[in-house]
């Protein structure tokens, strides 16, 4: 993994993973891809805990890309979570999503969305989207350090 | 015909031909009454019908005033500090002097005993409270013009006018008082009854009431539930379309070498279909948002949520260059948000999307007040136009004038436009001719204030 950290995507449909991870490489993005189903693999993944606990394996991401429609725990339950913790709270999360609720849309930010991105239906524009996540945050934007004090 | 079918009404009609009011000299009225408020009230009421008023708070303070101002007539209260209204009525009857000058009780009359009571004191007449304008005037007049007999009143019998008529009643007092007794009896009685149906009535409508607010309470509740189930339900179908879509596209993708013409062409057709299905998956939720239940309106600024539209639309716009000229300011309307994003969303991306080969859209808006007082918002574009014989037809479910391939939709756009306009209180409509471009327009209530 050479120093590049992960960007890291949950969503419960292994499907919708097996396709971003497509798209992901034919986008050619440079930043490696992490996928964990659902929200409490995902909690388990920032936690360092179970198997995810060796963190040379599994570094923390510069970058989460979090469905809401999960069962057991949603995507606004995880994102109420990683906001408080000091560890985690200034990570960017970019909220994936096939929700068709505009009110998901203020739910999200309200409780910490970076960015809000509606899962399009055909592949290219999904490839077109990882483009534009590449291009603005692992090209043009200045990554916050998570630890906290610094 | 019996005393309680007296109508105050008729009575006061009948008359009013021979009314004994000259308007040389109106009849002065001494109103005794303990209350300000009441006072001043039926002041009120015979001074606007031409009486002259004296007022007074209590029997004493009255009698005083009959000695000395000579009233036509006396209205009095009955429970009043220092000197009640029987006492009054009762001293002015003693006297040789002032005998002759009606007295009318004023009393909630709910026993047969306060006419006995006021008999014995000498009252001339009652009037019931609570009571209304016409029955009070009515009375009022009543005792004017039967005021002349009752000095005429001898062994013989009594002289009265009743309904126009003039009427000799040579019963003895005893019969009299015995007959308006028992009527008077039964007509309490026929009143307890009603007040005891009036109850039940009030206690069935107050049932009845309940059983609405439950019906909708539950109905409230079963639509929220079919909403939620319809989204789901919307949400979980376009899953395995982007996989059907998506894997399709890795295939093409991966086989293209291996492909021959045919497969490629059926695989982008998958393609094609997918997206189609998603798209009529997404209308369809969006008309069941429109058509659900609950649609709270409020007021909205008609250029915010147009401009937040236009947002929305800037890809689109930009991708067929078109042009968009919104009139402002335009004015404030009553509307629900969400559906009124929704239909200026439809009506904005058909304009743009039903444009003329080669020529960028063109689109126009701007608002009027219509006559009707609502508030009428044109969007007129410079595209194919419309077949005025399909005016009516295409805010229909699922009614299209051209195929997919050229125009791709689904049919469901403009029957959220009109449901959604409809069940926010307004109107929609087009005007066009084909070639000519196509000016759709919604109206809308304006906020109160």
């Amino acid at each position: 993994m050479d120093g590049i950290k992960p960007v890291l995507a949950a969503d419960d449909n292994p499907d919708d993973l097996r396709l971003l991870q497509f798209a992901w490489r034919t986008a050619n993005v440079s930043a490696p891809l992490e996928v964990v189903q659902g929200g409490e693999e995902i909690i388990a993944y920032l936690r360092g805990a179970d198997r995810f606990a060796d963190r040379k394996l599994h570094p923390l991401p510069q970058l989460l890309l979090l469905d809401l429609k999960m069962p057991r725990k949603d995507g606004f339950e995880v994102l109420q979570w990683i906001r408080s913790q000091p560890g985690l709270r200034r990570l960017p999360v970019v909220v994936l999503t096939a929700s068709l609720h505009k009110e998901d849309v203020q739910r999200a930010f309200d409780v910490g969305a970076s960015a809000f991105l509606v899962k399009p239906v055909e592949l290219q524009q999904l490839v077109q989207m990882v483009k534009a996540i590449d291009g603005f945050w692992m090209t043009h934007s200045q990554l916050p350090n998570l630890q906290p004090r610094s | 015909m019996s005393a309680s079918n007296v109508n105050p009404a008729s009575l006061k009609q009948s008359q009013r031909a021979g009314s004994k009011i000259s308007p040389a000299e109106p009849p002065r009225v001494l109103i005794v009454e303990d209350s300000a408020t009441q006072r001043e009230l039926l002041g009120h009421i015979l001074q606007a019908h031409g009486y002259a008023v004296i007022t007074a708070g209590n029997g004493a303070q009255a009698f005083e005033l009959v000695l000395r101002t000579r009233p036509t007539l006396v209205i009095s209260d009955i429970l009043m500090p220092e000197m009640d209204g029987y006492e009054l009525c009762r001293r002015i009857k003693a006297d040789q002097r002032l005998r002759s000058t009606p007295v009318v009780l004023l009393t909630a009359l709910s026993d047969p005993k306060d006419v006995i009571e006021g008999l014995e004191s000498g009252a001339d007449n009652f009037i019931v409270k609570p009571y209304e304008e016409d029955y009070l005037l009515g009375r009022l007049e009543w005792v004017l013009s039967n005021r002349d007999f009752a000095a005429r009143e001898d062994e013989h019998g009594v002289e009265i006018v009743f309904a126009g008529h003039r009427y000799f009643i040579e019963s003895r007092r005893r019969q009299i008082l015995d007959l308006l007794l028992s009527t008077y009896e039964a007509a309490v009685r026929k009143n307890d009854e009603l007040e005891r149906a009036r109850e039940a009535l009030k206690l069935a409508n107050r049932e009845l009431e309940q059983r609405v607010r439950d019906r909708t309470a539950k109905l409230e509740a079963v639509n929220q539930s079919l909403e939620s189930f319809c989204y789901s339900i919307a949400h979980d179908l376009r899953s395995p379309l982007r996989a059907i879509q998506g894997y399709t596209s890795v295939i093409l993708d991966q086989y293209s070498a291996v492909y021959d013409e045919e497969a490629r062409e059926n695989s982008k057709r998958v393609m094609a279909a997918a997206r189609q299905m998603d798209q009529l998956i997404r209308d369809l939720l969006a008309y069941g948002q429109v058509t659900a239940a609950e649609l709270p309106l409020s007021r909205l600024s008609l250029e915010a949520r147009l401009d937040a539209v236009i947002n929305d639309l800037r890809h689109e716009i930009r991708q067929r260059q078109a042009e968009i000229e919104v009139q402002r300011p335009l004015p404030e309307v009553k509307a629900n948000s969400m559906v009124l994003e929704q239909v200026l969303t439809n009506l904005l991306s058909n304009a743009l999307k039903f444009s003329k080969d080669d020529i960028p859209p063109k689109v126009r808006i701007w608002s009027a007040l219509q006559p009707n007082g609502l508030v009428r918002l044109y969007i007129q574009d410079n595209g194919i136009g419309i077949d005025p014989a399909y005016s009516e037809r295409i805010f229909g479910l699922f009614q299209r004038l051209h195929n997919t391939s050229k125009y791709p939709g689904t049919g469901v756009g403009l029957v959220i436009v009109r449901k959604g306009i409809e069940r926010m209180g307004g109107h929609a409509g087009v005007e066009s001719r084909p070639g000519e471009g196509a000016q759709f327009w919604i109206e809308l209530p304006r906020p109160k204030n």
